[in-house]
């Protein structure tokens, strides 16, 4: 794929407050990397009675302020995507890499061992892999501040626990799927907990609340238990 | 302040809607029926966007320690003073120090309102006042329990207690907001509105030791007689082509129950067609309080506190205007699907707001 052809999307009213617009349904970097330079764009062409614009794998939800319908915004937005020019938008300064600190193993990764044993590896070697890549966070959402990320090794793809646990800890890293990520507040889940991350990744006083945006890359790195 | 002598099963303190958290995976939020919670504090003269009390159908109770104007709206509770006087919903009263108000269930409604002259203390979280009960942030920062003390913002600095810091204090003073109040609900209300949206209701004008005012009019029964709807109004979701054509018309056919597994997250239905789960992949997108999701285990309708993205295919949205409906409904009550326009939706939520706009002036007025 060309990085800055401009992909078009397909923009749909899906609320008195929303409209969606939406791109091929993939996971792909390139693709994510232009719906983030759409979302500058637009938040850059000050269209009035915009009050968020969110990103998911392939779309952009925007919501509209308490005094504009949906139906108010769509030509605007309609001819906004028919204007704009994604090499008008620097993606290099679209995201940033966060290092997270993680304790694998131990009563902070109750559930590495037992990995290591399904993959046939050493739990080494799950934690080598596990910090060995960078991964990349596609959108915000589920519980609070709670990271989609996208890069973890096929290796380490694992389906969830058959038991979800009523009560993951805040900080808790874990696999689910072809998915690893973090846990910002308590809650349950089901993932394999591998480690625990001090960095509070979810902040209710800081504007804005979540520490990660999407865009932005993570690398986990190991910490010793103290 | 108020003393939580029986909290029933679930009452926080709620206010508007967050529209600027659902970027970062923050749940709208606020009260679930919005036009019962916006009606009481019209009621009380004051901005609508003052915390009030949400109160799931259940038994409860309150101590007022101090004077009080409240109001009571919403549905499925019927209330009393002092365990004899009967207390009307949808007007204004004042009660004295010492007043025990008294909920207890009754058939049509799931969830009233507790509304008090200067609204109450809340914690705020992100750009509102409502509790989060899966954060255990803003509002009551959960559901209240027994032994609760809940203080009122105050109307005039003359008022200002002292923070009595007990246990029980689950509203901390510092993180507090004082919200405009529009008006001075000290004023006299012992007047009939003249008005097609208040109707007087001289009849049940009430004098005793325990209320020292009660309004003399209240809102009319047409604007709340929304409780009784039993039709849900959606829009078409952005992927109901994905499912059968003939099984979408039996779904939109079906009658619904409400399952009893229901909560502020979500609503569960059961007894009706469940289309045939799509083989399509999807990928988890943008959802909204009043989105119906199709899932193997039937469809669900996310609700105030839903999570912000979600992974099921969206056969439809709730039009905004229906969203206080659902709040009323309880478990085992039947629900029927109508398809709706967007444009027919707008005009509903506008002819809404002005209905609304209209009580406020009036109720300003008086």
């Amino acid at each position: 794929m060309m990085v800055n052809a401009k992909l078009v999307p397909k923009i749909d009213v899906i609320s008195e407050f929303a409209l969606n617009l939406e791109w091929q349904p993939i996971i792909s970097r390139d693709q994510h990397r232009q719906i983030l330079q759409c979302k500058k764009a637009l938040l850059d062409a000050n269209i009035n009675g915009i009050s968020s614009v969110i990103p998911t794998f392939h779309s952009l939800t925007i919501l509209s302020d308490a005094g504009t319908s949906s139906l108010q915004l769509q030509p605007q937005i309609e001819s906004f995507i028919d204007q704009w020019n994604p090499a008008d938008v620097d993606s290099d300064k679209l995201g940033v890499l966060h290092e997270i600190p993680v304790c694998y193993g131990g009563i902070f990764g109750p559930d590495l061992d037992e990995l290591a044993e399904i993959k046939s590896l050493k739990p080494r070697e799950i934690i080598d892999i596990h910090t060995s890549v960078e991964y990349y966070v596609y959108m915000i959402g589920f519980i609070a501040g709670f990271p989609y990320l996208g890069g973890l090794p096929e290796v380490l793809h694992q389906p969830r626990r058959n038991e979800p646990r009523v009560k993951v800890p805040a900080g808790s890293v874990g696999i689910g799927g072809a998915q690893t990520g973090i846990y910002p507040v308590e809650a349950p889940g089901g993932w394999h907990l591998i480690g625990r991350t001090s960095a509070q990744i979810f902040q209710p006083e800081s504007r804005p609340p979540a520490l990660i945006q999407p865009g932005d890359r993570i690398r986990f790195v190991e910490i010793n238990h103290d | 302040m108020i003393e939580v002598l029986a909290p029933g099963m679930q009452s926080t303190i709620q206010d508007t809607i967050r529209r600027n958290g659902i970027a970062y995976g923050i749940s709208m939020g606020g009260a679930a029926d919005i036009k019962s919670a916006t009606l009481g504090n019209m009621l009380l003269g004051q901005s609508e966007t003052l915390p009030i009390l949400e109160i799931v159908r259940s038994p409860v109770k309150f101590q007022f320690h101090q004077d009080t104007t409240i109001s009571l709206t919403g549905f499925g509770m019927k209330w009393s003073l002092n365990h004899e006087i009967s207390v009307d919903s949808w007007k204004q009263i004042t009660l004295k120090k010492d007043s025990i108000l008294s909920g207890k269930p009754i058939q049509g409604g799931f969830r009233s309102y507790l509304c008090v002259a200067g609204g109450f203390e809340a914690v705020p979280f992100d750009d509102a006042h409502g509790t989060d009960l899966r954060l255990g942030l803003g509002g009551s920062i959960r559901a209240l329990k027994k032994g609760d003390l809940l203080k009122i913002n105050v109307l005039d600095s003359d008022f200002e207690q002292s923070f009595d810091a007990t246990e029980n204090h689950i509203l901390k003073r510092p993180s507090i907001q004082k919200h405009q109040v529009a008006n001075d609900p000290n004023q006299n209300q012992t007047k009939n509105l003249n008005h097609d949206q208040i109707s007087a209701n001289l009849d049940s004008k009430i004098q005793s030791d325990t209320i020292s005012r009660s309004s003399s009019w209240r809102i009319s029964h047409e604007l709340t007689s929304y409780a009784a709807q039993r039709t849900i109004r959606i829009l078409p979701g952005p992927e109901l082509s994905w499912f059968n054509h003939s099984e979408v018309h039996r779904f939109m056919k079906s009658s619904w129950k409400i399952d009893s597994k229901s909560d502020r997250m979500g609503i569960r239905l059961q007894d009706g067609f469940t289309p045939t789960m799509p083989s399509k992949e999807m990928l988890s997108t943008v959802v909204f309080p009043g989105t119906v999701q199709i899932t193997a285990s039937g469809p669900i309708i996310l609700f105030v506190d839903a999570q912000t993205t979600g992974g099921y295919p969206r056969i439809g949205q709730v039009c905004s205007v229906d969203l206080p409906v659902l709040a009323q409904k309880a478990p085992g009550e039947e629900i029927f699907f109508e398809w709706i326009s967007i444009e027919q939706a707008l005009r509903l939520q506008e002819s809404e707001q002005a209905k609304l706009a209209q009580i406020k002036s009036a109720i300003s007025l008086h």
